[in-house]
This record gives structure tokens, sequence and C-alpha cells, in this order.
């Protein structure tokens, strides 16, 4: 069920505004579930999507495999805080999962590298810091409702 | 606790290296052609719901595009008010432009050439008995030229200003004129059937000392010849002939050939051609 509303959310802003939830629901998700938990619902999401969006299968996958390198690396250099610029490191991840769905998916498909210029960067830069701001939102929220249940406990 | 977090820290980096095989494998595998038969299941399952929500999306972006717009479309919108105001104008000329030519079709074809006529447009109405042109002294008009419109009496002039003039209809309680019946019989239309006088009341012109045994019959034409019109110009058909046996003259109403209130262009017969 939460894999389908990820589809038809990623349907609706990818059409709205050319904005993708699944890296919002990866980055988010990967401090919240466990690893095996984790693999399952993005492999299934990332899969299903790449069916709908006709891409190839595992893309999507690996570009959030590789945000997440790179996330990891990142979060090793910089501490880990709850203010909105540790959430730099997030930024540059995200950056790089466009980056890596707008080059290699055109690569995997038809074995051409895709179009990118300094438009479509300034574009995936504008998203991923909406991105940004929307993980840094919902991990406040998350840790807001986390901390009511176990005062109501 | 300490132990519970780098058990933490070591499994996001297993679920790192974890996918990112698994998304090679699944690259490799599509590559090769070996996950052809999973696509067409998935798109059957997802694609509506996919395709829902982009529509809904794409309604979502024509209102907020409708609503960002909303000023550009308020002024194309007075624009075209604007435009449309110009054409109705337009029309308007052109309709008068149209009427005052088919009035110049009828006076040219009917009008007597020892005349000269002044062409005027028809300003407004007096009460029902009386209008107002647009030609005055400064045209030449004087008091008691004759208004017609083909060979049609319309009225006299009874006031002249220098740009305006006020003309008395036949309907008028002040009008009395002489006339005469023809027959509107195309065979005897020569012979006068009965000579009558006109005059305007608050029921309709008036036609009155008709002779009993004239002949005239409802749908006649009756014909002004006074003194003050000097000429014979048809006003209109008898309507409503009295059918009373006790009296000597008949009377009647005159339907005027014209109707009054529909006049946009006259003309004025000059008394004084010089």
């Amino acid at each position: 069920m939460g894999i389908i509303l990820i589809v038809a959310l990623e349907g609706f802003f990818s059409t709205l505004f050319a904005f993708s939830v699944i890296i919002i629901v990866a980055l988010t998700l990967i401090e919240k579930l466990d690893t095996p938990k984790w693999i399952v619902v993005m492999s299934l999401s990332s899969i299903f999507l790449d069916i709908v969006l006709h891409r190839c299968l595992g893309i999507t996958l690996l570009s959030i495999s590789l945000s997440l390198l790179i996330l990891k690396i990142l979060f090793l250099v910089m501490p880990k805080q709850q203010l909105i610029l540790s959430y730099i490191p997030h930024l540059f991840s995200v950056i790089l999962f466009y980056i890596v769905i707008e080059i290699f998916s055109p690569l995997l498909l038809d074995g051409v590298l895709g179009y990118f210029n300094i438009e479509i960067f300034i574009g995936i830069v504008i998203k991923s810091l909406i991105s940004t701001v929307l993980i840094f939102l919902i991990s406040i929220l998350m840790d807001r409702i986390k901390t009511e249940k176990m005062i109501s406990i | 606790m300490v132990l519970e977090k780098n058990n933490r820290k070591n499994e996001n980096w297993l679920s790192t290296f974890i996918s990112l095989a698994i998304s090679a494998v699944f690259i490799i595998l599509c590559s090769i052609g070996w996950l052809d038969w999973i696509k067409p299941t998935i798109s059957y399952v997802l694609d509506p719901i996919y395709v829902t929500s982009s529509n809904g999306a794409i309604q979502v972006s024509e209102y907020v595009g409708t609503l960002a717009n909303i000023s550009e479309f308020r002024s194309e919108y007075n624009q075209m008010k604007v435009q449309l105001a110009q054409y109705e104008v337009d029309i308007v000329n052109y309709q008068n432009l149209k009427n005052e030519n088919e009035s110049l079709k009828i006076q040219l074809e009917l009008q007597n050439k020892e005349y000269k006529y002044v062409h005027s447009s028809v300003l407004n109405h007096i009460k029902v008995d009386y209008i107002v042109i647009n030609t005055g002294l400064q045209e030449g008009i004087t008091k008691g030229d004759i208004v017609v419109l083909g060979n049609t009496f319309l009225g006299i002039v009874t006031e002249c200003n220098q740009y305006t003039s006020i003309v008395r209809l036949p309907i008028s309680k002040s009008s009395f004129l002489e006339a005469y019946v023809i027959s509107s019989d195309d065979d005897d239309r020569r012979n006068i059937l009965s000579r009558a006088v006109v005059n305007g009341s608050s029921d309709g012109i008036k036609i009155e000392n008709i002779g009993m045994n004239s002949g005239v019959e409802n749908g006649d034409i009756v014909i002004v010849n006074d003194s003050k019109v000097g000429d014979s110009l048809v006003l209109g058909n008898i309507v409503g002939l009295s059918e009373d046996p006790a009296t000597t003259t008949r009377t009647g109403y005159v339907s005027p050939a014209i109707d009054f209130y529909d006049l946009l262009n006259v003309f004025v017969r000059l008394k004084d051609v010089d």
C-alpha cells in the first residue's frame, strides 16, 4: 500500500514540479527502518517506478544507492546535528541522485549520455534544495511524534 | 548505547552496498532482457495509478496557472470589451449608412425633380406627433417646408432653429390636411373616389367627409392634396371605415405608408429653390 502511495505521489509531483518523491522517502526512511525492510521497500518502489516511467530497471535504485553512499561519506567529515546546516550532505546527495538519473537513464536505455547543461543543473539544485527542506521538516515532525509517543507511554 | 549506534552505522553502510549490488543486478538483467516479462504485469497494475495522479497534477497545474494569469485575463477581457464596444459602434454606423442608402435610393427614384431636397436624420421624437431633425436654417429649411420620403408625405416643418427643425406629423391633433382617396385596385387607380379631410387624433390619423356613395373601401389609398403641401403625396391606406347608413359621410382611419417611429432618414423639400 505504501509502495503504491509512493508511485502515486511520484506521478503527481513529477508532473507538477518535475520533482522526485522517492529520494525523500529513501533518505528519510534510512534512519527509521531496519536495513532489510529499507532494502525491500526501496527495491520494490524503485523498480515499480522504473517500469512506470519506462526507465532501465535498477537505475533509480542505483541513483539512490550512490546518493546514500555520498551521504555516508559526507557524514564522516560533517557532524550530525539537528540544524538545517547539518543537512548540507543531504543536499549534495539529492543533487547527485538527480544528476545520475538525468545522465545515466538515457545511457542505459539508448546508449547515449543524457543532455546536461547549466539550466538543467540550476533546476536540479532548486529541486534538491526543496527536497532537503522537506527531509528536514519530515525529520523534525517524526521526532516530535516519537517524543510525544514516549511521553504518553 | 554506543554499541547500538555503531551497529546502526554499520547497517546503514550495509544497506548502501546491498542496494548498490541489487541495482547492479537489475541493470544487468534488464540489459540482457531477462526482466522483460515483469514489465507488462506491473505496468497493468501501476500505470492507471500513475496516470491518474499525473492527470490530477496537470489539473492542479492548469488551475494554478489560471489563477496566476488572472490579471492578464482581466486586461484581455477589458481589451475585448473595448473592442466589442467599437464593433457595436461600427455596426450602428453601418446600419445608419444602410438606411441612408436605402432612403436615398427611394428618393432618387421617386423625387420630383422640380424641388430641392435636403437629407436629414431624425434625432428625436417629441411625444408621438413631432420629430426633431438635424437640419435647420443653415441648410435653408424654413417653416412650412414639407418632409417626405420618396413620394410619401411625412409632415410639415413647424419650427426652425439654426441646426435643427421640428416636424409635425399627420398624427398631430394640430394637423388638418385636405386629401383625396383613390382605389387600391390597379385598374381603377386613376379615378378619385372621394375628397376628404385628414386630421390627427389620439386614436390615429382620422379621415372624414368621405362621400357615402363614393365606393371607398378599406385599403384604398389616401393622397394628401393640400395647398400647404402643394403636391400630391401618399399618406397611407384607409382602415376602419365607418358603416353607419344614417349618416351622409363616412369616417375612418389612415394607416401610414411608413411607420413614423422607425424613421431614421427623411428629406425636407425646400419651398424656395433659389
